[in-house]
């Protein structure tokens, strides 16, 4: 590589190479959960190190000596989350799809809930439906494993609201995939 | 989670509440407890629980490590090279960030105070994959860009005049005609008897780390006069954080104790009365929505009814002491079509005046009140369809109009094919004169890039109809007006122009590193490039 003058002390190229490699995969899965597209998730991953480039040049926080590995991995989800957020509203892929949109994959509504919820990509629609802050503390919790209160210090808010939060988009994801299937004819089929 | 109710009245009305929760292992012990003791013998409940599991398997399943393809580190560390590098030998000073524009609103036909205040909202700039050879006008197209300061990069974020011959603008200037760059400063211009100069503030380590570039976001501000020695401005970064200035004293200097970090908007009235408000996008933010009052001594936080922590204020409109107007999401949530206009009355109480309902998946990003029976405000409408219909796809704009006591929807009247346009601000100077700024963009061979690569629409309002109006040809690709202010007969206009190189692959976000500040004049009807003599 030519010209890139990176971190010399605390953090070397080789060593930010190694950050990279261990967080940019899952920090490319959380993005394209929550802004729906891969290849732009995979630019978003590209500029969340970019900016994590930048911070370590300038020694700055989390990269400092004595910062835990941890704080690092929750300042890359941080700045990941503001920066989906505010492409999502600068591109407006904030846009609700309809779960109507969705029929031709819809799957048997004889077999059951939880069936449905394994293979079908209207779990993907209803997600898309939640605010995005409500999309990132699902994704954060249930599939990436932050604590609320990790999830709180990601996303600037408290671990309560995280919690709330959470529990309201299990809510609306359930109602949005159960009113799917009864608009359908059927009634859910639960065990 | 505490529910802050008796154990023993554990039901299924509270389970419902506590479900979504009991796999997570963060109930606290009590509640927990009795939760699965109510679980033991309520059949409905069990049923409840397996759902709620069954969605977190299938969320992990679907949204897990194999959900994506893996690309390598050493794309992502060549990408940061080329980040690093200059783009050329004699390059501008990479700006990561795309500048997020405000919107301002002109108040010269209420105030009668002859400065013109300012209101702001933070937009969102619509836009999907596109590049554009862009011009600013009919047949600017890839002509050479005439600047208003030859060999300044930077951008202007706003500006306000107090006189026909004096005002101040807000810039961010990356580099000046003399090669010299720094990142801890921010430029204000001031206007005064026919010239622009610069004013450089240099700021505090913190002020400097929350401005710092970064990030999908960029430079922004606000900027306020209430006459010609007292006025105030924020600059901010959109994912880090603002700061506030005070011009007082002959001088400008960065105010420490501000009411908070994430302004989004601030407006003086007079040097003992100055509003402000912060979680402009609560999402981003992560800061409640927040209206203050400063009364020259003290900022005091102000109640609207109806809006909340995760409430979204768009757009603040202060006329006077005595006269205000606001329009805000309720719960903030993208999506959610009812915005609230408040009005403000005096005596720090605000009423509910009307609901603006923005159509399904619709959003309000403006507004300008011409009086409490007259106003305008305008927002987008996107497109109710999956992703492989809506990409690429221009996201419906819409403008409405009250009047006869409800809000409907008002036509623009383009002269012009636009590709993709997006309403940015409403000026109006009165119930027969008033402006938008608009944006379009195209597609440029050659060159990748997206969002703010545009140039600016304007459209003028007589009192009949919204009619789109000749802009001055600047030359270059991207022009761009971030705000206008007007004071009597003649206005200012600010923004930027960014000359791109061909056969560069950059990125939206470039496109500020090659801008330069730029300002049109308008007086006798004209708008017209200002160039610096």
């Amino acid at each position: 590589m030519r010209k890139r003058t990176g971190p010399d002390t605390f953090l070397s190229e080789d060593n930010f190479a190694r950050l990279v490699d261990i967080h940019q995969h899952r920090l490319h899965v959380y993005l394209a959960g929550l802004i729906r597209q891969p290849e732009q998730a995979f630019d978003l991953v590209q500029e969340t190190f970019f900016d994590a480039w930048q911070a370590a040049c300038n020694a700055k926080p989390p990269f400092v000596p004595g910062t835990g590995e941890a704080d690092v991995r929750r300042w890359l989800y941080r700045v990941a989350t503001n920066n989906a957020i505010s492409m999502l509203r600068r591109h407006r892929l904030i846009h609700w799809e309809p779960l109507d949109d969705h029929v031709e994959l819809l799957p048997d509504t004889r077999v059951p809930f939880e069936d449905h919820l394994a293979e079908s990509d209207i779990l993907q629609a209803a997600l898309s439906r939640l605010a995005p802050q409500d999309a990132a503390c699902l994704l954060l919790r249930v599939v990436h494993g932050f604590s609320a209160r990790e999830a709180g210090q990601i996303l600037n808010m408290s671990p309560d609201n995280v919690n709330t939060r959470l529990a309201r988009a299990k809510q609306r994801l359930r109602a949005a995939y159960e009113q799917r299937l009864t608009s359908q004819g059927e009634a859910p089929t639960f065990p | 989670m505490n529910t802050h109710e008796p154990l023993d009245c554990m039901n299924c009305d509270r389970m419902a509440l506590i479900l979504p929760l009991l796999d997570d292992g963060e109930l606290d012990p009590p509640t927990r407890a009795a939760a699965l003791n109510h679980l033991r013998t309520c059949e409905h409940c069990q049923r409840e629980r397996q759902r709620y599991t069954a969605l977190d398997q299938a969320l992990r399943e679907r949204f897990g490590l194999s959900s994506v393809r893996p690309h390598t580190t050493e794309t992502i560390m060549q990408h940061i090279t080329n980040r690093s590098q200059s783009p050329e030998p004699d390059a501008p000073i990479p700006v990561p960030n795309g500048p997020r524009r405000f919107n301002h609103i002109s108040r010269p036909w209420l105030s009668g105070l002859g400065a013109v205040a300012v209101v702001t909202v933070l937009l969102g700039t619509a836009a999907l994959l596109f590049g554009g050879r862009l011009g600013f006008g009919p047949g600017a197209h890839g002509g050479p860009p005439r600047y208003t300061f030859p060999g300044t990069q930077g951008v202007f974020a706003d500006v306000s005049m107090v006189s026909p011959t004096e005002g101040w603008a807000l810039a961010q200037v990356t580099k000046t005609p003399d090669g010299k760059s720094a990142s801890n400063t921010v430029t204000f211009y001031h206007y005064l008897n026919g010239t622009w100069t610069p004013v450089t503030v240099t700021l505090s380590a913190q002020a400097t780390n929350a401005l710092q570039t970064g990030g999908a976001a960029g430079f922004n501000g606000a900027i306020s006069m209430d006459s010609a020695t007292d006025g105030w401005a924020v600059a901010s970064s959109f994912n880090r954080g603002s700061v506030l200035f005070h011009y007082t004293g002959g001088k400008w200097q960065e105010v420490k104790d501000a009411p908070s970090q994430t302004l989004g908007d601030i407006q003086a009235l007079s040097p003992d009365s100055v509003w402000a408000y912060s979680g402009g996008l609560y999402a981003i933010s992560g800061q409640p929505a927040s209206l203050v009052h400063y009364d020259g001594k003290t900022w005091t936080k102000q109640t609207i009814n109806g809006m909340t922590e995760p409430s979204r204020l768009v757009s603040l409109q202060m006329v006077s002491d005595s006269l205000g107007w606001a329009v805000f999401s309720p719960t903030g949530d993208f999506g959610k079509p009812d915005y609230i206009v408040a009005h403000y009355t005096g005596n720090n109480t605000w009423t509910t005046h009307s609901t603006i309902n923005a159509g399904d998946l619709g959003a309000i990003n403006g507004l300008a009140m011409v009086s409490p029976d007259e106003g305008w405000a305008f927002g987008d409408h996107p497109i109710n369809g999956p992703s492989s219909i809506t990409a690429g796809k221009p996201v419906p704009q819409a403008l409405y109009h009250y009047s006869n006591g409800k809000w409907q929807t008002a036509p623009l009247n383009l002269n012009e094919r636009v590709s993709f346009l997006t309403l940015e601000k409403i000026v109006m100077r009165s119930a027969s004169d008033g402006w938008i700024i608009a944006q379009d963009q195209n597609q440029r061979p050659g060159i990748t890039a997206s969002g703010i690569q545009k140039r600016t629409i304007l459209l003028h309002y007589d009192g009949n109809a919204w009619k789109q109006v000749e802009t001055p040809e600047t030359g270059g690709d991207a022009s761009i007006i971030t705000d206008m202010s007007f004071t009597g007969d003649t206005g200012w206009a600010c923004g930027y122009i960014a000359a791109l190189p061909d056969g560069k692959t950059i990125q939206d976000s470039d496109v500020p590193s090659y801008g330069s500040p730029m300002l049109w004049k308008y007086a006798d009807g004209t708008w017209t490039l200002y160039q610096q003599k």
